[in-house]
This record gives structure tokens, sequence and C-alpha cells, in this order.
């Protein structure tokens, strides 16, 4: 026992000598002149002279955890989805503007009806899958059953591909695509991911899900794609490694290989690239603020990126009954009034992340300059309360109350924040306390991301903090803010029940019109309705914060991230070594 | 003679008695002890330690107490019969702010030494140690020092309930298989291997799937899983005892099972069980750290010393003067209870103590 003391000791010595460290306070941190943030070389472009480029190098990238399946369609996380995008290549894609493209390495024609119904596609002769196999039009029907087959569970995949009412195989190279109605969205419907039929159709009958089976489980470990790079092995908890297919038709990666490091701790992650075991990832507000400034192991290493882009974070109500609360609209404004967004961007997110107006980024077509934020006024917002028939109650410790003696009911909620957010559970404390001023009493739950998404979908919270992506169209917030799309059976996306007939009409009017400028002034309306109705508290826009090495160019960016687009990581070089 | 007059006067010293006399001896169980009643006195006396109310004062010319009032909500129940004087007793009332600006002459405050809510934001984010933080402030702006004094309170809460409540069943459940023997003794015992394969942590977890993630499922469910120790400790004890001689006589006596057991077997198998009690909190306040740490333990705001430490670690790099108190107070009162266990298990076993 005696033996314990020298490590006690030791304890306190270290917390003795460490006291006096300096502070960590980054408030007035200023990315615009941070010299290490968008540096120009960063996102040179690729030189025509090939022997400028290195085509040996290896890029060290990272994952959060063992992916769940490479199969395109079993994909979920946004790590899967950047493996996807290498070992697979569909028929059409999208570019950094987010326009929608036909893929020319794999498709030679492709004809739109007048009508906008039909999509006829000629494949070119001598594609292949990775195993040599012919990539032929059977393939594309094949995929497109399995999506809709509801033996395979790719809830995902399916929103959008069951908007196509056949898709047929011609001869071999020829496939001819019926949409059902006549929608602006059908190109974005046919992305659906390709899988090859030579592989999956061998278990098919045996396992339809596609996923279980000795024989799926090892094709959707290592998969036969068709895509610039592919599978060659996968290091559990360690690694998965991809090299380059010497075989595509398109343009070929600069990378001989693309390793994919798993690291599931974001300090860890940083350490690791500090070491140059890694080559790019993506980066917290607090790693981009305070742990990567000039000087630092960060700056010795790598340049940072910084773009905008059209993810918000919200806080959002259950408006649909089952809360005393929220169904009121001047209560959802006095919340928006009641959180310090201001310190929060400056002390939390260290002024990386914008002010959000509502549902579109600020560069985004269908953002409306009319948008007025809420300002933070916690005395305008007791005042709503009073209005909206909380007042204080000072016999009942000052809390808000409605209605009268023991029917009255306490202000009292419930914030739901999924596991790992440590950026929500800032906000929240924040929040919290000023509520506390208003005499309302916020609680917070933490739970798993599992958990979290089960009661969201099935409208089991009072209120919750989470963050969407936009959609590459902005129909596809239909499934967010349409009133059908409040189900019940926790299918639909609008968990907190917003319901408003204006909104519905405009979604429908966007889903038929085909011009572009009458198309937008809908969306710009919708989002001032939503802003207005306050349905979510808008937090901040997020932005692509993203760690890079300093050999790496090329670098380019959508509203999406720097992934998961055309080009995106296709366009990366690095310079040849000098002799 | 003299001397076994002696001998006979020191054998009726009494059990409790001699035991905390060889306890007494034990240099390094004395500290755990002394650590131990720290640990508790500190969760008991947390709110006139860190508190942003007064512990009494004259505010507008009226004197108040809500520290003490604070105080006595220590005592079950007491919160609805005591209550703070207004306007201390107002949710958004900052003592404070106001005291600044409406002091009237003759006003004072007696102040607890950390001067702070464990809940209480501010501007001063990550702050090291300063005279106003004593050690420091995280990364929302609230006091260390007022966070690590509540968080002990959490602990020694999880301790103390968890460990209870396994014990009452142990003991039961213990009582019953070793009295009883036979096709009792059999079912309980495959009962017991059955719990005792249940991963606590794991079972923690995943109960919060069905059940809100709180504190009070997570002392539950340790009391529902740990109690496994203290029943075959039981178990084996009154199996020793059962056909001792004043148990025969007391059955003879026409005394019955629950008698025998509750009043005679119970109260002489007792002192082992204190060591698994004191062993027991340690375990618990562990198990509550790390679910903590993970999000499932108890909900922020609260303060514990898991969830400081997870706050700490995702700061590890800006502000490393968090990370210190909670791992030392956590190993602190691990340790100690781990101390007193040890010690404890060698004074009331007498055969080690004359060895």
């Amino acid at each position: 026992m005696a033996r314990c003391w020298p490590v006690l000791a030791c304890f306190l010595v270290v917390l003795t000598g460490c006291t006096s460290g300096k502070s960590g306070s980054a408030a007035d941190y200023d990315p615009t002149k941070d010299p290490v943030v968008n540096v120009a070389t960063t996102f040179e472009e690729k030189p025509a002279d090939a022997s400028k480029i290195n085509a040996e190098d290896t890029l060290y990238r990272n994952c959060d955890g063992n992916p769940s399946s490479l199969n395109p369609l079993f994909m979920s996380s946004t790590y899967e989805f950047y493996m996807a995008d290498l070992l697979f290549s569909g028929l059409f894609m999208f570019d950094k503007e987010m326009k929608w493209q036909v893929n020319d390495s794999l498709v030679e024609s492709f004809e739109e009806s007048a009508d906008h119904l039909t999509y006829t596609i000629k494949i070119h002769p001598g594609r292949t899958w990775h195993d040599g196999h012919p990539f032929t039009a059977h393939d594309v029907v094949f995929s497109w059953e399995n999506i809709l087959d509801d033996d395979v569970p790719c809830p995902s995949v399916k929103t959008g591909t069951d908007q196509i009412e056949s898709v047929t195989a011609v001869d071999d190279l020829t496939l001819v695509m019926v949409h059902k109605n006549a929608l602006p969205t059908n190109p974005w419907n046919a992305l659906f991911p390709i899988i090859p039929k030579h592989i999956y159709e061998v278990d098919k009958e045996a396992n339809p899900d596609l996923k279980t089976g000795e024989h799926n489980n090892k094709y959707n470990r290592g998969p036969i794609g068709n895509g610039p790079y592919k599978f060659v092995r996968w290091d559990q908890d360690s690694k998965i490694i991809f090299e380059r297919w010497d075989g595509f038709p398109g343009e070929q990666g600069s990378f001989k290989e693309m390793v994919f490091r798993i690291i599931p701790d974001p300090n860890m992650l940083l350490l690791r690239f500090n070491k140059g075991e890694v080559d790019e990832f993506r980066m917290n507000a607090k790693q981009f603020a305070t742990q990567s400034s000039e000087g630092s192991d960060f700056a010795k290493r790598g340049y940072k990126v910084l773009k905008p882009q059209w993810a918000y974070s919200y806080i959002g109500w259950n408006q649909d009954g089952s809360n005393p609360f929220f169904n009121d609209k001047r209560v959802r404004k006095a919340m928006a009034q009641a959180l310090d967004l201001p310190r929060i961007r400056r002390e939390l997110t260290y002024n990386l992340y914008e002010n959000c107006f509502g549902i579109f980024h600020p560069t985004n077509p269908a953002f409306s300059k009319k948008i007025k934020r809420l300002e933070y006024d916690l005395t305008a917002a007791a005042k709503l309360l009073d209005e909206a028939g909380w007042k204080v109650d000072q016999s009942k410790n000052g809390w808000r109350y409605k209605g009268e003696g023991d029917a009255a009911i306490k202000f009292e909620f419930t914030l739901l924040i999924p596991q790992g957010s440590s950026l929500g559970q800032e906000i929240a404390t924040v929040f919290q306390d000023d509520l506390r001023d208003l005499g309302i009493d916020m609680k917070t739950q933490i739970i798993e991301w599992a958990v979290f998404q089960m009661r969201t979908r099935n409208h089991e919270f009072q209120a919750c903090t989470a963050a969407w992506g936009t959609g590459t169209d902005p129909d596809t917030l239909w499934n967010i803010w349409h009133s059908e799309q409040y189900k019940a059976d926790g299918s639909g996306r609008n968990y907190g029940g917003f319901m408003n007939d204006r909104v519905d009409e405009l979604f429908q009017l966007g889903r038929e019109e085909h011009d572009r400028d009458k198309r937008m002034g809908y969306y710009r309306e919708i989002s001032e309705i939503i802003y207005e109705e306050q349905p979510y508290l808008f937090l901040f826009n997020r932005a692509t914060m993203w760690g890079v090495s300093k050999r790496l160019r090329g670098m380019t960016w959508s509203p999406r991230g720097i992934f998961n687009f055309s080009p995106a990581e296709m366009a990366w070089w690095t310079p040849a070594l000098k002799e | 003679m003299e001397d076994s007059i002696n001998e006979m006067k020191r054998k009726s010293e009494g059990f409790w008695r001699s035991s905390w006399r060889r306890f007494r001896k034990s240099k390094l169980g004395m500290i755990g002890l002394f650590l131990v009643l720290l640990l508790i006195g500190t969760g008991l006396l947390a709110p006139v330690l860190a508190n942003d109310q007064p512990i009494m004062c004259r505010f507008k010319g009226e004197i108040h107490a809500p520290g003490l009032v604070e105080l006595t909500w220590n005592i079950p129940f007491a919160k609805h019969v005591i209550k703070k004087s207004f306007p201390f007793d107002q949710a958004g009332f900052r003592f404070r702010k106001r005291f600044e600006r409406e002091k009237e002459e003759g006003d004072w405050a007696w102040l607890p030494p950390v001067p702070y809510h464990p809940n209480g934001t501010s501007t001063n984010v990550l702050q090291p140690a300063t005279t106003e933080h004593f050690i420091g402030t995280d990364e929302v702006g609230r006091d260390l020092a007022a966070r690590m004094i509540y968080g002990a309170r959490v602990s020694m809460l999880v301790g103390f309930v968890s460990v209870g409540i396994s014990t009452i069943i142990g003991l039961f459940l213990g009582c019953l298989a070793g009295y009883f023997g036979g096709i009792v003794d059999v079912l309980i015992s495959r009962l017991i291997e059955i719990v005792l394969c249940f991963p606590v942590f794991f079972l923690i977890v995943s109960i919060v799937v069905w059940r809100p993630p709180s504190i009070w499922n997570v002392m539950i469910v340790i009391g529902l899983v740990r109690w496994t120790g203290t029943a075959r400790y039981v178990r084996g004890e009154l199996i020793r005892l059962r056909d001792s001689e004043y148990a025969l006589a007391a059955r003879a006596l026409g005394a019955s099972s629950a008698r025998v057991i509750f009043r005679h077997l119970l109260p002489n198998s007792l002192a082992p069980i204190f060591v698994t009690v004191t062993f027991g909190i340690a375990a618990a306040i562990a198990v509550e750290a790390s679910l903590s740490w993970l999000g499932f333990g108890v909900q922020p705001p609260q303060a514990s010393w898991g969830n400081i430490l997870k706050q700490a670690y995702v700061n590890i790099q800006t502000a490393p003067h968090m990370i210190f108190p909670p791992c030392i107070a956590i190993f602190i009162a691990v340790l100690s209870y781990n101390l007193v266990g040890d010690t404890l298990r060698d004074a009331v076993d007498p055969r080690v103590a004359k060895s």
C-alpha cells in the first residue's frame, strides 16, 4: 500500500507545475488574419506537364471508425461515402457548383425526352468492373431493382430512387429510364449507386438482403467496384487501403494509393497529423482556432482550409401539440431571443461559424435577403413570454407558469443532445443559464446517436439539437418541411411537426416549375415563412474546416464540403520529388 | 491470576471496540478514513463551500441565510419544509449582481469560500488558476472548484445509494441461501452465477435506450447487479454459523427462522460485509466516473468528476489545467475507500490481527 504515495506525490507535482499554463482563450481569433488559412498553393491546379506530378505518392486519409459496409447501398456515414466515391463510378455525377452532369467516361450518349420523362442512355462498350467483368446495362437494372426491393435494407438510397417508374435494358449497353412524373429533381433521382450484378446475383436467392451470408459479407467488406480506386485490404481498427485502378476510363487520380487510417478520437487525429501519419482531416473549431496557429506543431506540417458550407446547426422545437410550450410562435421567438448567439459564436466557435438566416446559406440562389435575424434580447423575450401567457410566479420560486391554481403548468422542458456533440452541450449550458434568468427550467439529456434518431423520428422529444446539410436541390427540403412528412410511423423527417399550408403549396409549385428563377422565388418565400415561424432556433452556418498537408495541391470545395462531387480528390496532386 | 483477569477484561471489550483498536494501529487505514470523512464532509457542506448565494447576509435591511437553508436540504424531504426567503428563492435571482447594485447601508454578506454556483457560466473561459478561480474555469466559464465540490456530492451519493441497494439484496438472498440450504440454496446460487455474468457497463448503456439517462438509473443498476459478492459472503458465513451452538440453542428455544437469522446469525456475520461495502463504494465511484465520461451518467449541467474529466479531455491541448483536479479526486476517492476496506478487512479478523 505504501507504494501508492510516490504516485500521488507525482500527481501533485504535475498539478503545481501546470497551474501557470498560458490562457487558452481564443475569443479574439480572426481566421482572416491567420497566415496558414487558405494558402494559395493548396488550391494550385494540376499542371498539364505530368512529369511535375508525383505519381507514386500515397495519400493518407482518415475514418472515424470501421465502416459498417463498403457496399454503396448500405453506407450511411460521411466517411463511408468518401470511400464509395473512390470505389464506384455512376452514370451521373455533380460538380462543385452542385450542377448535375452526365459521366462521360461511362456514358456514350444521353437523351432526355421532350416531356422530361424518359432518359435513353448508351454505355461505352468495353467498360469493366475492377475484376475485368464487363460493365453493362444489366448491372444498372439489377441495382435499381435491388434498391427498391423491400428485402434489401437501404432506406437512405430508396428515397428518390422510388420516383423512377422503370429501368430497362434494351440491350447490353442501352438503358431506358422512365420517371413517374416530370420533376425537376429527376436528374438527382437517377443518381443511385450501381453494384455489380455478377457478384451479388450469386447469393440473391439464399440471402435476398445482399447483406448477410458469407458471400455477401465477403464482397461488402472487399467490394468489386468500377471507380478510380480499387480495394486492396482492410485491417480492422487500423486502416483500409485502396490502390489506383489503371483500367479506369475517366480522369486518373494522382495518388498511387489512398490509405484510410481508422482514428476515432479527434485529439488523436490532430496528433497523428502533426506526426505526418495523416495528410488531410476535418478539424473542429477548437483545433482550428487554438491548436494550429503559426509556430505550432500543426503549422510545421500543414495548412488550413476554411470555406463556407451549406449546413446549419439548430435547436428544433416539437410543435405537434405533444407539449404545451412550443406550438406557440411567440414562445419559439422568445427562445430565439434568449440565446446569446454572439457570445457562443465568439467563445465557443471562435468566430469560425457564420450567422444563420434560416434554411438557406447566403450563397444559395434560394437565399432571401429580406430575412432579418432575431437578435439576443432577454427583455424582448420576457415580453413575448408574458404575452403568450407564461408568467413568472414569485410564489413558486420565480419559474414561469401558465394557467391558474393546480392546473398551472411549469415551463420546464428537456433538450435532447446527441452523445459526442460537445459543442451542443456547451451551447445548452449557456442557454440554460439565460433561460433560468427568464424563469424557464431547461433540462438536458445526452443520448446515444441511434436512440437520438429514433426518438426524434418518432416525435418523442420536446426540443433537440442537431444539424442539417443542404441537399443538391432545394426540393430535397420537402422531406423536412412538408406537412405530409410528419408521419406517425417515424418514416418522415418533419420531426417537429411543422405545418404550413402556404409552404406545402410552394413546395408543390417548386416541384412543377421548370423555370429556374421562378422556382427559386418559391423557395425564397418558403425560407421567409420558415424563419418567421421559427420551427427551429437557427444557431449558425457551419463551415468546412480542413487541415491539409503542405505538399497537397489542387484542392477544390463545394457547398457540401471538399468531397462528394466531381472531381474533388481526383484533382489533388503533389509535386514530383526533385531527383 | 492478575494476567488472566486482565485477559478477561480485554475480551469483554467487545468486537467493535477491538476492531477499532486494531484499525487505529494502521496508519494508512487512518489516512484513508480521514480522506473518506473529508470527502463526505465536502459533499455534505457543498452549499456553504461553493455557492453564488451567501451563507448569511443582510440584504436591503433584512437578514437572509440561503446557504444555511440549502445545507438543511441534505436531510431528505427537508426541501419541502424549509424554504429560502424571497428573493433568494427566485430562479433568476443573481445575488452578486443585485447586491452590488442595490446594496443599502449596513448590508453585509458572508460568502462561501468559492463564491460561484457550479452551473453559473461567465465569459472568463478556460482560465487557469487565479486568485479569483482557485483551479480555473471551464469552456463556458464555470468555476472548476465549485464543480469539483458538487462532483464530490455526486460521487458520495452514487457510492452510498448503489452499495446500499446491493447490500440489502445481497444480505437478504445470502441469508436465505445459507440458512435454508437445499433447493433454495441451489436456486439462489444459480441466480448469483447468472447475475455475476452481467457486464454492468453494457447493461447501463443498453438501459439508456428505453430509460432516460439519469444518475438514479445508474445507481439502481449498479445496485441490482453488484450484490453477488455480498450474497456469496453472507451465504458462506451462514452455512458456517447455522449449526453453531447458539443457533441450535435459539432454535431449541422455539425461535422462528427469521429470528434466528436476523437476531443471531446475521449480526455475527456482518463484519466482513463492511469490507465488501467499502470496496463496493470505491468501485461504484469509478463506474459513475466512467459513465459520466461517456455521457450516460450524470446529465449536464450537473457536475460530476466524470463529466468534468470529459470536458478536460476535449480541451487538453489548450487548457491542461482542467485535467488534474478530477483525476486526482477520483484517484484519491477510490484509493481512500480501498485503504479503509483493506484495513477493515484485517481489523475485523482477529486471527490476522494477532499474527
